[in-house]
Parts: C-alpha cells; structure tokens; sequence
C-alpha cells in the first residue's frame, strides 16, 4: 500500500470578475503559488514536482502552463499537465496524492488554472465540450442543462421553484463570509426571487457568475508533512468515475454516478453514516439545483427529500453537517480552480484556518466533491481527515 | 523513488496512417479490446483508466470525454494527462504503487487531421508570439541553429541522422513513413526553416492508436504473459526561455532521475535499445548528449562510429522514430510498444536484450516550455 499524503498548505489569491480583472493569467498563477509556498516557509527549488489542471479549450491557449515561468521551469521540475474537464482540480489532487503515495516524489505543488480570466463569451466556449457532430449544434451549455434537471427534479418530487432561491440564499449567505469569494452581496431569498430568469426554473442569481482567481496546494508525504506544519490533512481516500460521453443515455434526475462513486467511497473509508460521521462537505455547485441532487446521491438523505435539509438548517455554517460554507462555485466560480477550491477549502476547515466560515467542532473529518465534463462526465470525491 | 517495479502485461497497436474511417473513440476502443485480449484481463477487472491527448489534437474540449469509456473507464477511475503517452504511463505507475488502483490501462489515439501550425502558434503567447507567426517549425530552427552553431554541425551531420531513422523505419512494418529516404533525399528536399529540411522534420501521422495494461508485480502472476518490467522514470520540464534549453537540460535531469531510480550507472552499457521522440534531426544528437551517451558536442562522433545504427552497441530508434511515425497523441504509446517488441524478440548484440529506454515529449507544440519524461523498461532473461 501507499505512504500517507497530507496538505501542508493552502495558497489562495483575491477572486474578482474576469470584467473587472487586471491581472495577466501568469500573475495569478503565481501569486496563488507564491502564496502556498510562503506559508510554509518554502521555494520552489525544495519541490519536487507540480501538478497542474486546466481546459486548454476553454483557455483560449494550448497548454497555457507551458507559457508561464512560475512553475519551476527554470530548475527542470516536472510539471504534469492533466486535463480531465470541470473535475481538473480533483484530478490533479488526486495524481499528486498517488505521485507520493507512490513513492515517487515527497513534495508536490498541485495548482489549477483560473481557466475562465480570458474568456469573452463562457457559454460558447462551454458548448466546445459536447459531442461535435449529435450535441454541440443543439446549442447545449450547462445552464441549459442544469435548468432540465431542475425541472425534472420538481416534477418529479412535487417541489415549487422556490428550492432553488432557499439553496441560493445559504449559499451567498456563506460566501459573504468568505474572504475568498467572488461574489460577497449575499443575495437575500427575496433578492433571488426577483432576479431575471435565464433559464426556467433557473434564476440569475441561482447560476454562478464567471470569476477570476486561483488555488494552489502544497502537498506532502508524511514526515515531511509533519515537518513543515503542525496542522497537516490527510488524504483518506481519494476516486473518480466517469460516465459515457454522449448525455443522451443519462438519468437526468439524479446523479447516479456519482451515487456509485460515494458508495465506494464511503464503504473503503468506513463511513456508515455520513451525516453523522462528515463534520463538513464541499460540493461542486455551479448552479443551485446541483446542491439537492449532491445531497441524495452522497446519502445524506433519501431521494426527492433534499429541501428539507434546507429548510431544516442541516446543512448551514453552524448545522449538523455544514455543506458548502464558502459559497461554492455558485458564488466564485474561477474556472478549474474552483474544483480545487473545494478540497483546499476543506483542508483549511480542518485545519482551523477557515475564517469567517470556519465550521464549529472541530471538525475532523471532510468531504471534497468535483463535477465536469459534457453534462457532468466525470465526478470526484476526496475524504480528508486531520489528526 | 520508484522502490517497487511495475508490470506491463498486454498491449495493442493499430497501423498508423495519414488517414482513416475511425473516430477516436472507435480507434480507442478498438486497441484497448485488443490490448485487454492480449493482455488477458476481464473487462469488469479494470481499475482505472490513463488517456493522453490534447484538446487542441482532438477538436473537442474535454476530449478525454471520448477515449476514456471507450478504453474501459466507465463507473471507473479515470484521468488523462496532455504531456504524453509516457507521462500517462507514469500516471497509471503512481496509482498501482500507491494501491489505488490494481489494473490500469493507457491509451491514446489519432484520429483528426488538423493544421499543426495553427495548433502551436496557438501555444504561444498570445499578446508577443501568436501575432509574429511563431510555431513549432520556427522553435525547431532557433533551436537547430543554437546546437549546430556551438557544436559546429554540418547540414551532412544532421542529413545522416534523418536517414539513419527512414532506414530503419523502411524495414519496421509498424512505421508509417517506409520510404527509406537516403541522405541525399533528405539533402535535396526542400528547406522548411534554416536549417531543416522537409525530411528532416516529421511528417504527421494522423491515425492510428495504442493501449498498454498494467499491473502490479504481485498481481501479475495472475495474467498468462511474461510481463515487462517499468523499473524506473524520470520527468523534466524545459524552461520557457529559448535560449536556456539549447542543451537540452530537462532531457538530461529526467534521465539522470530515471537512471538513478533503475540503477543504471553508465547508459551506453547498461541499457541495449533507446526509442526517443525526435519530431526533428537535429533533436536526436542533442539528446545522446543530455542522455549521457557521450561528452557535450560529440553526438555527431558517436553517429558516425554507428554505435547507434540499428546494429550498434546502442541502437537509437531501430523503429524508424518520429521520423517516421510522429503520432501527436499516442507516438509515446508507439515508442514504448517498439520498445517492448524489442525486448521481447531478445535479439541483439548480447543475443538478449534486457533494458530499454523510452522517451516521450510534448515537443510536437513547440520547444519551450517542453516536458520530458524517460521510462525505464526491463526484461527479466
């Protein structure tokens, strides 16, 4: 079996509009590299190797990391260039886990790219990513997309769209909590409410903007873990799963994939019960259906019955099992950054380290969730633990 | 690094081609069923699956959307790695060593016919490079003039190297290029960019494909063939200034990482057929010398003697290199799968071959910035 892996550190920059950014792509890189390695004392000539995520068709460049000069180029370090869709960031975590788990190296930067910063047009770009000849004419994009979910979702169960406006509401409620959001308003219900609608049952403000910014981790084996920080998170278990390539076979009700996916997971890190056993959880959510469908497929409650741990406050900053305390994607949506802005936002819970949003407990043990591909391809969870 | 060796149990490849009637997926499926076959594994014992191709090679954002449940990766593990096909394989390494994962499959294929100009001006900057014009061919050249300049390299030297590769591709029944182009073809074809000429530089070999299954050594016991051993790799990236990479340093710390960690001391000696990524002549000399094979500057020495003919001490790319088959996504697939068919034929010049070395690289875009990776295979005899 493998070493166990932690994070040592998490490195975050400012999160803004990709309108209102000033900052060149390799600027933010390397703030957010800079930032991740400062907190631990370290240069890039103590690491070993960097893992980097992006998607080179919604970049507007090929392979963009091979243009800018803040990831250990000049001392020869391997830079891994993994593209897996909106699960990016949760694939690179999850290579530089088996990296050093592995034996292979000891330290390891694990950064992804603030994909969206030069963006003119998102939908269009998101379009390039369905099927060339049977699916990217209709028009498809993920509001679309997510917005025939919801619809099925309240058919089906029987649910007002007002669902929707409720998960909104919590999480612009977390996000303005967060120093590291984009979007910090905090959208009331009603505001929700009133928004303009751009895509029954989907509002504006239930669909997540376009943001600028990035994450990077540093990662570590064991002992040298322990060495740099007194607060290291454990990777438990760590998996993906994908789905078929054309949508068309799809359930679109639930995402059972990423049911399978949990259940695995779930029963490899002994977890019986997950909202009694997970003391918070980062999910990936774009737009504010995605929430309830991440509930039932992860087992925290029965299928159709996901509004009530809204309604009930299960789910808030200071409930049973916090979900999504930093607003998610919903509120800072920095491209593939934003994948691994969920697990990096787990590690600093677990770590004590999560400001404003910090969950109460402590809490010890978490759970990281990645989304992407066409309609959802591929999902990733993470299990991290501390001490 | 690298404590425990990995085995490689089956693999597949289609003809490569300038054309054909398969999409990737269908070519992805097609080498991954057969390497499965070859390979012996159950289609439901599947682990995890590694891709590795670009976007920009694919015309689909998230292309890895197609290859990955073609080769096998529905309900499964999966991840694709845009550096190459060795990369991939040093992928699919990490997850068997670190238990994640109990049987990987690699696979990439080719399947489109793009403009490969338009592809590496748009991996360049886009506000100093794209607009000049810059590409890969243009890195090639400034690269090519850097090396032949400071090692007084004569248009002869590298003509030799380009025929040395057609040669050998002319008797590979896997090479797409068979044309067996001699120095003077290569000397009289036309010139592309200052000093390279158009056999100098690859040809692009649109379709075709490759799968490798992998396991551990414990679990290999369990599949009926004789597996190949990835006993060591090594992963360099160049720095994204020109004028740092003229001798090849990234090339030259990945192999002395994947030396270290296969325990390989002197390379000539110990390793007994090289399958390198040279997309273009000039290539091919610079990296003996990162490689170790002989002092800075003597590359051109070491060609002459034939040390690296097919029938040398050290044959460099017997299967005719990218040179002859320059696959962008799966040419590392290709060169490992050469790599394997040599070991496994056990011919050559101590009558057994035992260790290969294989490289890969995602230099098919452009020079800098480019990234190395080396892998070390064995052969138990």
């Amino acid at each position: 079996m493998g070493r166990k892996v932690g994070i040592v550190s998490v490195g975050n920059t400012e999160y803004t509009s990709t309108r209102r950014e000033t900052r060149e792509k390799s600027e933010i890189s390397n703030a957010a590299v800079k930032q991740a390695l400062d907190n631990v004392g370290l240069t890039m000539k103590d690491i070993e190797a960097v893992v980097y995520s992006s998607v080179d068709g919604f970049e507007g460049i090929n392979r963009a990391e091979r243009l800018q000069p803040c990831f250990g180029q000049s001392y020869n370090l391997p830079l891994y260039s993994l593209n897996t869709g909106g699960t990016g960031g949760a694939s690179a975590f999850k290579e530089a886990y088996h990296l050093i788990a592995a034996g292979l190296y000891d330290l390891v930067i694990v950064f992804a790219s603030a994909t969206f910063n030069v963006v003119v047009d998102n939908n269009q770009i998101l379009n390039t990513a369905w099927h060339p000849f049977f699916e990217k004419p209709i028009g498809e994009n993920v509001i679309t997309y997510a917005a025939r979910l919801a619809m099925k979702y309240m058919d089906t169960y029987k649910w007002p769209e007002e669902i929707f406006a409720e998960v909104a509401a919590k999480l612009h409620r977390n996000a303005a909590k967060n120093p590291y959001a984009h979007l910090r308003k905090g959208y009331t219900f009603d505001e929700i409410m009133a928004s303009p609608m751009l895509s029954y049952p989907l509002r504006l403000y239930e669909v997540c903007p376009v943001s600028s910014g990035a994450v990077c981790l540093v990662m570590a084996e064991e002992s040298r873990a322990r060495s740099l920080t007194d607060t290291p998170v454990w990777i438990k278990e760590m998996a993906s799963i994908s789905d078929t390539f054309l949508t068309g076979y799809r359930d679109s009700l639930h995402f059972d994939r990423l049911k399978i996916l949990a259940d695995r997971i779930y029963k490899r890190a002994g977890i019986k019960n997950p909202v009694k056993e997970l003391d918070v959880a980062e999910t990936f959510v774009p737009m504010a259906n995605f929430e309830h469908l991440h509930y039932e497929a992860m087992g925290f409650c029965e299928e159709g019955q996901a509004p009530e741990l809204i309604k009930d406050g299960t789910t808030e900053i200071d409930g049973k099992l916090p979900v999504n305390p930093s607003g998610t994607v919903l509120c800072t949506n920095s491209g593939i950054s934003a994948s691994l802005t969920r697990y990096a936002e787990v590690a600093l819970q677990l770590m004590g380290k999560a400001e404003g949003r910090q969950v109460k407990g402590p809490p010890r043990i978490g759970l990281a969730h990645a989304w992407g591909g066409s309609n959802g391809q591929y999902h990733a969870i993470g299990i991290l633990e501390r001490d | 690094m690298m404590d425990n060796k990995v085995a490689i149990i089956g693999y597949a490849l289609d003809r490569y081609a300038s054309e054909t009637d398969l999409s990737s997926e269908e070519m992805g499926f097609k080498v991954a069923k057969r390497a499965r076959d070859h390979a012996g594994v159950k289609r439901f014992d599947i682990t995890s699956v590694h891709g590795s191709t670009m976007d920009f090679f694919d015309g689909v954002t998230i292309s890895n959307g197609l290859i990955i449940p073609a080769a096998g990766g529905y309900n499964i593990d999966s991840t694709r790695i845009q550096n190459g096909c060795v990369f991939a394989i040093i992928s699919a390494c990490a997850s068997i060593l670190s238990g994640a994962s109990q049987v990987a499959v690699v696979c990439s294929a080719d399947s489109v016919n793009y403009d490969i100009f338009k592809v590496s001006n748009a991996s360049t900057d886009c506000f100093f490079n794209q607009p000049i014009g810059v590409n890969h061919l243009s890195t090639y050249a400034l690269f090519s003039n850097g090396y032949m300049n400071k090692y007084r390299i004569s248009d002869e030297d590298i003509a030799a190297v380009a025929a040395k590769n057609y040669k050998d591709g002319a008797s590979n029944p896997h090479a797409h290029i068979q044309t067996g182009y001699s120095v003077d073809d290569v000397l009289k074809s036309k010139m592309l960019s200052t000093p390279l000429r158009e056999y100098e530089v690859a040809m692009r070999s649109s379709c075709g494909g490759g799968a490798i299954f992998l396991t551990s050594a414990e679990m290999a016991k369990n599949y009926p063939r004789k597996p190949i051993w990835v006993t060591g790799v090594g992963v360099g990236t160049s720095s994204i200034n020109l004028d740092e990479i003229v001798d090849l340093p990234a090339l030259r710390y990945a192999s002395e990482i994947a030396f270290k960690t296969a325990g390989i001391e002197n390379p000539v000696k110990d390793i007994d057929v090289i399958e390198l990524n040279n997309p273009f002549s000039v290539f091919e000399l610079a990296a003996y010398e990162a490689m170790g094979l002989c002092k800075q500057g003597k590359a051109v020495d070491l060609l002459k003697k034939g040390v690296t003919q097919s029938k040398g001490d050290l044959p460099v790319n017997p299967s005719g290199g990218t040179l002859c088959t320059n696959a962008p996504n799966s040419g590392g697939l290709f060169r490992a799968i050469m790599a394997i068919k040599h070991l496994e034929k056990g011919d050559g010049k101590k009558g057994k071959k035992k260790r290969a070395l294989v490289h890969d690289s995602d230099m098919s875009i452009g020079m800098t910035g480019d990234s190395h990776a080396l892998m070390v295979l064995e052969r138990e005899v």
